[in-house]
């Protein structure tokens, strides 16, 4: 009882949180503070995927989005040493319409979630990694050698757009 | 906690797309974009939650290394914009010749 | 067990690991300097106390009563927060850690582990991975030149050294047939022929080596420690930090320090197993425990011996070894392990 009730103020409390990181992601006009609150999101996301059941996803999460694709933006921002963006530069038009389409699309998505009514809640549910990865390599090898070759491609593109004198 | 996951997913995915929107600089877009992709993998993991099966989850993998991939093409570009620019803001990136 | 019972011994384990690393980071401080004298033929500090064993305490008040300085050119509240940012990564590698068998006090079976995870060996990676950002925004904060460029340094340091770590590690997974590292102790239990333990160091013994290599690499000591040589970048990324900033970036290199030692002896080394023994009940925890610790020790010394042993290494030279040498070695181990595995079957 204790243990289910501290699981959902967990889970409430990371929810909150990845709401609140999200937001300063989009409010933040320091890219290095915007970037630090991906962090926290993306962390806290993995706490989530960890009630959802998905293990080993939560970790997968930590590794390769904050421990390597962030760790390359903060490289990046670190490298040039990106100053906040100035007030006042954006397009008239956006700045009008993205609140707009911001607010109407969540109310839409809120609105049909509620219509749709879920039914069917978890019940520990928990991600079989044998099967998992049994799956991954047999039923799901074109994508997965997909995946692979366009590491690839990305590591070798990447190498040569930075490398290039212009 | 299907329905509250699937909430945050939603607002996660507009701020992502308003964060997009709203910035010049391109690295706050880059991250617009990773915001975008997260909700999505949030969407996938709380519908394979939902759903007991777990290929929602697979294709989380997938999108991980899709965003690995489009992260350090992207930051490639943007670095090599930068110097011949020498500025970070998308305005300034009219000329597409380098 | 009720949960009160359970949330106590939790807390008392936590606590007594907490003590426990915290008074082997002030040991070691000692250790390095007395033996840094010893290897410099010097007496090394002899003065507070017995043996100068008091030198950590007057070292730490010495800390504490210095000024708090910020820089002016410092971003404040990430300059603050990346310390902590080194420390707490460094501590929670412990979490997941079995230091030996179950101990049975009072009717009570207590494990000296916190927490028996699955996916152990992932949350260390995990770990190892946020580490980096410490030490980045250390440099990236503090508005300097030197510790800017002891942050990128380190950033391309330990993002290369995490490749052929992983690797090394997974090739022990492969071999191990589990993530949980109190699995990989238990795998690691008895003699194959009789002659050998079945450690992994015998049979994994190219993993322990590029392991071991990249340890150092990750701990940034020398020969690795180029993110804060201090004859070039007047010690890199915390040349800013003052008072308990810098101790704490102190006891996050000490004890990441002691976390790589004990994940080595974890790893590679059978844990709290004693070859030819077979000891079980409190006497074989006890002795399980200080074995465990013996192996620790071994490695914490070879730390400070490495360090005043060999040179620092050139910046080229580092990323040459890091990726021509010890990624092809760890891969290949990797195929190997997964060969023989395929064999076995």
């Amino acid at each position: 009882m204790v243990n289910v009730m501290m699981t959902s103020v967990l889970f409430y409390t990371f929810l909150i949180l990845a709401l609140i990181f999200g937001l300063f992601v989009a409010l933040f006009r320091s890219p290095l503070y915007s970037l630090l609150s991906l962090l926290g999101l993306i962390s806290s996301l993995s706490v989530l995927f960890y009630f959802y059941g998905a293990t080993f996803l939560s970790f997968i999460q930590l590794i390769v989005y904050a421990g390597g694709i962030l760790v390359l933006f903060l490289f990046v921002i670190m490298l040039l040493r990106l100053e906040p963006e100035e007030r006042g530069g954006e397009h008239p038009a956006f700045k009008v319409l993205a609140p707009i389409l911001f607010f109407a699309f969540s109310a839409a998505g809120v609105g049909i979630l509620f219509l749709k009514k879920i039914e069917k809640p978890v019940e520990g549910y928990n991600l079989p990694i044998q099967e998992f990865a049994h799956k991954l390599f047999t039923n799901y090898g074109l994508p997965f050698e997909a995946i692979t070759l366009l590491l690839l491609a990305s590591a070798v593109g990447a190498f040569i757009l930075a490398k290039r004198k212009i | 906690m299907i329905l509250e996951g699937l909430i945050l997913s939603i607002f996660l995915f507009g701020l992502g797309c308003m964060t997009f929107l709203l910035r010049r600089n391109l690295i706050l877009m880059f991250l617009g974009i990773e915001l975008i992709i997260n909700s999505a993998n949030l969407a996938f993991v709380v519908f394979s939650a939902n759903n007991n099966n777990y290929e929602g989850s697979l294709f989380v993998l997938f999108s991980i290394g899709i965003a690995a991939a489009e992260a350090a093409v992207g930051l490639a570009i943007f670095i090599s914009a930068y110097r011949s620019f020498k500025s970070a803001y998308i305005d300034f990136f009219k000329i597409l010749r380098f | 067990m009720s949960l009160i019972a359970s949330l106590i011994i939790i807390f008392l384990k936590i606590a007594i690991l907490f003590g426990a690393v915290l008074t082997i980071v002030a040991l070691m401080t000692w250790v390095e300097r007395r033996g840094s004298a010893l290897i410099q033929d010097r007496l090394g500090p002899n003065r507070v106390g017995p043996f100068g064993l008091l030198q950590p305490v007057a070292d730490g008040l010495k800390f504490l009563f210095k000024e708090e300085i910020i820089p002016l050119e410092a971003d404040k509240f990430i300059y603050l927060i990346s310390p902590l940012l080194v420390f707490v990564p460094a501590l929670a590698i412990f979490a997941v850690i079995p230091f030996g068998t179950t101990f049975k006090i009072f009717g009570y079976e207590i494990e000296p582990l916190i927490s028996d995870l699955n996916f152990g060996i992932l949350y260390i990676i995990a770990l190892s991975g946020l580490s980096v950002y410490g030490i980045v925004l250390a440099g990236f904060s503090s508005g300097s030149k030197y510790p800017l460029i002891g942050g990128l340094r380190s950033a391309a340091q330990l993002i290369s050294y995490e490749i052929p770590m992983s690797l090394s590690i997974l090739s022990v997974l492969i071999a191990a047939d589990t993530f949980s590292l109190k699995g990989i102790i238990s795998v690691q239990i008895g003699t194959s022929f009789s002659i050998l333990p079945k450690w992994f160091i015998f049979s994994q013994f190219i993993g322990f080596f590029v392991f071991l290599i990249t340890m150092f690499a990750e701990t940034n000591r020398i020969p690795f420690d180029l993110p804060e040589a201090e004859a070039e970048l007047v010690s890199g990324y915390h040349t800013e930090y003052g008072s308990m900033k810098f101790a704490l970036f102190f006891l996050g290199e000490y004890a990441h320090m002691i976390s790589a030692s004990a994940l080595i002896t974890v790893l590679f080394l059978g844990g709290s197993d004693i070859p030819f023994v077979n000891l079980s009940g409190n006497l074989g925890a006890i002795l399980g425990i200080i074995s465990f610790s013996v192996k620790v020790g071994f490695f914490l010394w070879l730390f400070v011996w490495v360090r005043w042993t060999l040179p620092r290494f050139r910046y080229d030279q580092l990323m040459a070894l890091g990726w021509k040498f010890l990624f092809p070695l760890s891969f290949l181990n990797f195929v190997l392990t997964i060969t023989f595995k395929w064999l076995m079957l």
